[in-house]
């Protein structure tokens, strides 16, 4: 048996199980935990994907590509974000050797949202698009296919806000809209979170980003009235 | 800190952005950490806070009456310049950032650099 660090097994099923509790340990924000826990884990994949063979290889590097996804995220959070996207562009390439669009789409997303909060947003927008387009046709597989599909639709959209393209970011959240809907309720695995909650907070976060732009027709109602920041604020002011 | 179930968050986000109801402290907390937004910015009434304090400070608040876009718009203004002018007030009304967090106290920038460190050594 293969044995990673501190004599660690590095048998599929272990490693999946510290992924997922890494997983778990990044949706609590339990970042020093993670910070003991990720540069193992990151070891041993990586040693695993190399030294497996055929099926257990495949696992071994989706599992990689997973950890990847959580440690750009946990590198992003923390604020470094050129390694956060050194982070990401490993889980795109992990992903892309073993062919499986739900991963690509999954570490896509994660690259799209190191690029989006350093205003990289064409290069967010193009990779959010042109992953979510890789499912085209699959979004309905499964529940992780639909919530991934949503999750980039939102970030595309954020991007565009960000870009003053008030139109295309409602219609893109109104397509994330029909995601979250057919999901109707959130979704969270390894993959992404995505539900009718996470819809809603970016709707919000969205008016915010356009500001006083008035073209937002199509956006959440209430806030497509006038679309502006101050009509958000008017409307928080009647508490 | 336990969250609320789905179905509560998600009518409280709809009353809030129809204008509805207002959320309540608790959630207010949630939604600023989770849109990662000062809460002055998303909570019209607290900026309406800060800016009776700017005026009350700057002596403006006479010229201040409500009955038009443009009023508004320069009621705006004022509590955004207020916010960004005065940091008191916005330190007390903005919550904390989500910090990195462990057991509830929150990571060092120290910790911070370290477990970058260590990932950085492993990629």
């Amino acid at each position: 048996m293969l044995s990673g660090t501190a004599g660690r097994e590095l048998g599929i099923d272990a490693l999946r199980r510290r992924v997922s509790g890494a997983w778990r340990l990044r949706q609590r924000s339990r970042y020093v935990e993670l910070g003991g826990l990720l540069p193992g884990l990151l070891t041993d994949t990586q040693l695993a994907s190399r030294e497996l063979a055929g099926d257990d290889q495949a696992h071994a590097l989706t599992v990689t590509a997973h950890a990847y996804n959580t440690t750009s995220s946990v590198l992003r959070r923390l604020g470094d974000n050129e390694l956060a996207l050194i982070a990401a562009d490993r889980a795109v390439q992990t992903a892309r050797s073993v062919d499986d669009p739900l991963l690509l789409a999954a570490s896509a997303y994660r690259l799209a949202n190191v690029f989006l909060p350093t205003g990289r947003l064409v290069e967010a927008k193009e990779v959010a698009l042109s992953a979510a387009a890789g499912l085209d046709g699959r979004q309905d597989a499964s529940g992780s296919h639909l919530a991934i599909w949503g999750s980039l639709l939102l970030t595309a959209a954020l991007a565009a806000a960000r870009q003053g393209e008030a139109s295309e970011a409602w219609e893109l959240l109104g397509e994330g809209k029909t995601a979250a809907r057919r999901l109707g309720a959130e979704h969270a695995d390894l993959h992404t979170i995505f539900g009718p909650i996470s819809l809603a907070i970016s709707g919000v976060q969205m008016a915010a980003e356009l500001g006083t732009d008035t073209t937002c027709s199509g956006g959440p109602s209430g806030l497509t009235q006038c679309g502006c920041r101050r009509t958000w604020s008017s409307a928080a002011r009647t508490s | 800190m336990a969250l609320p179930d789905t179905p509560s968050l998600a009518a409280t986000i709809s009353r809030w952005v129809n204008n509805h109801r207002q959320p309540n402290e608790f959630y207010r907390v949630l939604l600023s950490r989770a849109i990662d937004r000062p809460r002055w910015e998303l909570f019209g009434d607290e900026a309406a806070l800060i800016l009776r304090v700017a005026e009350a400070s700057s002596g403006v608040a006479s010229e201040a009456s409500v009955t038009s876009d443009e009023d508004v718009n320069r009621r705006q203004l004022l509590a955004h310049a207020a916010a960004l002018g005065t940091a008191a007030p916005v330190k007390r009304l903005t919550p904390p950032s989500p910090a990195a967090q462990i057991g509830g106290k929150p990571a060092t920038g120290g910790t911070e650099r370290e477990i970058i460190a260590a990932i950085r050594r492993a990629l």
